[in-house]
């Protein structure tokens, strides 16, 4: 079972997302609303094997978010995939050079979400 | 076919309404900007995954100028109101 927190303030991506990936049987989700509701819910013992993080957030964005998160005892490793509208190589390189495993474009496609993220944590463990 | 999204297809739509009525009181607000910015941001991302491409587009261009400091155009402004009109339909 692929363990999935996806981290994002707008409910409606939430929801959107939630259902996209529970078009594959063999991925469960958390969702989060805020960075710092995410920090929670991984100090609180929960182990995702990947987060799908939103960049942009009031308060805690997406790279602030993964700054703290790596401090967390256990997630110095766990593979982040960032999800912006921003699309240009140069803020996807930027994400990548913060320790993003992969960046998602949105909008995300929901019938393909699930096998996108699958197909990036293949690439970053090939 | 059953489309899945459906409810929340209706939802967003509902939600589009009330959009459009904050959108068009922020543009008589005096100080509007970061509404603005929050606004379209949000709706960039949603209306993407909806599959209302031209609203996505419209609204990613007023995030993007309030992203670098500037202010949107009248007609960005003007092009936002009029897709999400589009996108409410003829009702």
């Amino acid at each position: 079972m692929l363990k999935i927190l996806h981290v994002d303030d707008e409910p409606d991506i939430r929801e959107v997302a939630a259902m996209s990936l529970a078009i594959d049987p063999a991925i469960t989700v958390r969702s989060a609303g805020s960075g710092e509701q995410a920090l929670e819910i991984l100090a609180d013992d929960w182990r995702p094997d990947v987060i799908l993080l939103d960049v942009m957030m009031p308060n805690m964005d997406g790279p602030g978010t993964l700054e703290r998160l790596r401090r967390l005892p256990g997630h110095a490793d766990t593979p982040v995939i960032f999800m912006t509208a921003r699309a240009q190589a140069s803020e996807q390189a930027r994400f990548i050079a913060l320790g993003a495993t992969a960046v998602i474009i949105k909008p995300f496609d929901p019938m393909t979400l699930a096998s996108q993220v699958r197909d990036h944590l293949a690439a970053a463990s090939a | 076919m059953n489309d899945p999204l459906a409810p929340l297809r209706q939802r967003f739509r509902t939600r589009l309404v009330e959009d459009l009525e904050r959108l068009r009181s922020l543009r008589a607000a005096p100080h509007p900007d970061q509404a603005l910015r929050v606004l379209a941001h949000n709706l960039a991302g949603a209306a993407g995954i909806f599959g209302l491409a031209a609203l996505s587009r419209a609204a990613i261009t007023i995030d993007d100028r309030h992203a670098v400091g500037e202010r949107s155009t009248d007609d960005e402004l003007d092009a936002l109101e009029a897709e999400i009109e589009a996108a409410l339909g003829p009702d």
